[in-house]
């Protein structure tokens, strides 16, 4: 019984909603992260289930979603790093915290 | 061999700039500090010169990689663009890197890591390539922003940029992956193809729109999509600034040109009305703002916000065919151009202990740095759009097929937000040449570097507002194969 393609794009609707809701309710730099990522699974979710249940003639979707892990990893590395370094200089990952500029 | 040399000959510059950015860590890393910070930037520039004098030559146009990537007139257009840009942000660049202690080596090479995403999104015919070259792009400029480790501006910057930045590259991968439910491809032929013969009918479609126009419009600093830019652009090490809020907006209308004006084309008759919009209140939020402020960094920062409007507003004009493309091409030229430069004047004022340069610390400073205020004031009077410099004769582009495609009411809009802006850029004119400073005169520093290449891009801003034509001629060439 294969599920049908409906379902994995309802599940990466809601994956990628909750990413969204995250990314605007949280305030801790780490978990507006780990929410970006939620987001961009969401796609590689169906992207995937696009490239094999769309009955397209290659599966190129496929592709698509390892490009899409290569710049996800570059982007939570340089992510980290610059939340590490905001931290070292003033010990918070609060981004309501983090305002010295106003106007 | 020779096989493989003529496989990788279309990407030449591309590769020549990758080589260069290698180099420039390893020079770095085997000679001692002082010897390197003399040799980085000779070898920064040598190698962009090389990528853009030996590009038109090497790189021969055509499609190449399995269809992923196109060399044509539009694409040796923005390489151009990227790599003059690049050139002048290392040229401005070595004294305060030196005065500031910001690690140059890490500058250089982030720099020209970004342009080679930024030229890739010329390329692209495709949205894996494209996605590729945006997120090449994007990401050095983060650490751009942020280089300042010890400074919790920079750090603020950077934190700021990074978190918006990877969200909006989120919803536009979102979008993407929709035009490929939708057409099965991720060519933007095909979707045109695709979405010319479904319409806005399909729900689908329109979630996939209104995704990748706002994931396009956080990278162009659209409003309702700007809240990043200001902190961004202040805190951020100036050269920095200067290079970011130039060449990742060019990037991005390189992107917003091939996903939506060729790959979504067919339905620029429904998404047109809206750009148009989001050109109005941009160009009105970015300019309002602006005039309260009295920190010029973050002044400039809004007027960036207010200059895209002005492009989107070209980018809404596709009604009237190829003049808007060019018009969008020309704009982006003569943005890089004065917004690069006026960033970069503000680096004989960046001493320590000041943010940018409030409005007050620049009374006197046509009497300290004669030259310095000079430039200052062309690129001011450019980004006004005062005859005769290259702002005007852009601004007189993006009206016109603004009026063909039946905006008229944006265009009324655009000339009135002209008006406005020349109250907050002359202002800065009248600060610098007219205003004595209460106690001594503004403490500057001018390298002779930065002067040399300031009174050559402030004598381009003059000589292309006179002598237009060739550009203008070269810029509708260009946005052919967009808008054919």
């Amino acid at each position: 019984m294969a599920v049908p393609l409906g379902a994995f794009i309802a599940v990466s609707a809601v994956l990628f909603s909750i990413g969204i809701a995250g990314v605007l309710v949280r305030r801790n730099a780490v978990v507006i992260l780990m929410c970006v990522e939620l987001m961009l699974n969401a796609a590689n979710l169906a992207l995937v289930a696009f490239s094999r249940r769309g009955g397209f003639p290659d599966e190129r979707g496929s592709v698509f979603v390892v490009f899409v892990f290569v710049v996800a990893a570059s982007e939570v590395a340089v992510g980290l790093a610059i939340v590490l370094s905001a931290y070292r200089n003033r010990p918070t990952v609060d981004v309501d915290e983090i305002h010295a500029m106003k106007g | 061999m020779n096989e493989l040399l003529q496989t990788i000959s279309p990407l030449f510059p591309e590769l020549v700039v990758a080589v260069t950015a290698s180099a420039v860590i390893v020079v770095d890393a085997s000679l001692p500090r002082e010897r390197a910070s003399a040799a980085l930037p000779v070898l920064t520039v040598v190698g962009l010169l090389v990528a853009l004098v030996g590009g038109p030559a090497v790189s021969a146009q055509g499609t190449y990689f399995g269809g992923y990537v196109r060399v044509d007139e539009f694409a040796v257009f923005f390489r151009t663009v990227f790599l003059l840009l690049a050139i002048f942000a290392t040229m401005v660049a070595p004294a305060y890197l030196d005065r500031k202690r910001v690690p140059a080596a890490e500058y250089y090479a982030t720099v020209l890591f970004s342009t080679i995403g930024a030229m890739t999104i010329a390329l692209s015919t495709d949205l894996i390539t494209l996605f590729v070259g945006l997120e090449l792009m994007t990401i050095p400029v983060y650490v751009l922003a942020g280089m300042q480790r010890h400074d919790r501006f920079s750090n603020e910057a950077a934190l700021k940029y990074f978190l918006l930045g990877a969200f909006s590259s989120a919803l536009l991968v979102y979008g993407f992956a929709w035009l490929f439910g939708l057409s099965g491809s991720t060519r933007y032929a095909d979707i045109a193809r695709t979405v010319a013969s479904t319409g806005m009918s399909d729900a689908a479609t329109i979630v996939a729109l209104g995704l990748v126009t706002a994931g396009l419009g956080f990278k162009a600093a659209a409003v309702p999509f700007h809240q990043w830019t200001p902190d961004a652009y202040e805190g951020a090490p100036t050269p920095a600034t200067a290079f970011m809020s130039v060449a990742p907006k060019a990037a991005a209308f390189a992107a917003i040109l091939r996903v939506l004006v060729s790959g979504m084309g067919p339905l620029a008759a429904d998404w047109a009305t809206v750009f148009a919009l989001l050109a109005a209140v941009t160009m009105s939020v970015g300019n309002v703002v602006a005039l309260v402020q009295t920190n010029t960094k973050r002044m400039l920062a809004y007027s960036s916000i207010a200059h895209t409007g002005y492009v989107l507003a070209a980018v809404a004009a596709t009604g009237a065919g190829a003049p808007a493309g060019a018009a969008v091409l020309f704009y982006v030229f003569a943005y890089g151009l004065m917004n690069l430069g006026a960033f970069a004047c503000l680096l004989y004022l960046d001493i320590e202990g000041t943010r940018g340069a409030t409005l007050d610390e620049l009374d006197g400073f046509a009497r300290r740095e004669p030259l310095g205020a000079l430039a200052f004031a062309v690129f001011l009077v450019s980004l006004t759009g005062i005859p005769p410099t290259i702002g005007f004769v852009a601004k007189f582009f993006v009206i016109q097929p603004v009026l063909d495609a039946g905006f008229t009411w944006l265009a009324v809009v655009l000339a009135f937000n002209a008006v406005l802006a020349a109250f907050y850029y002359l202002r800065v004119v009248v600060h610098m040449y007219m205003y004595e400073p209460e106690g001594a005169l503004p403490p500057v520093v001018s390298p002779r570097l930065l002067s040399f290449s300031l009174a050559l891009s402030a004598a381009a801003v003059v000589v292309l507002g006179i002598l237009p034509d060739s550009l203008y001629a070269w810029a509708l060439a260009a946005a052919g194969p967009i808008l054919p």
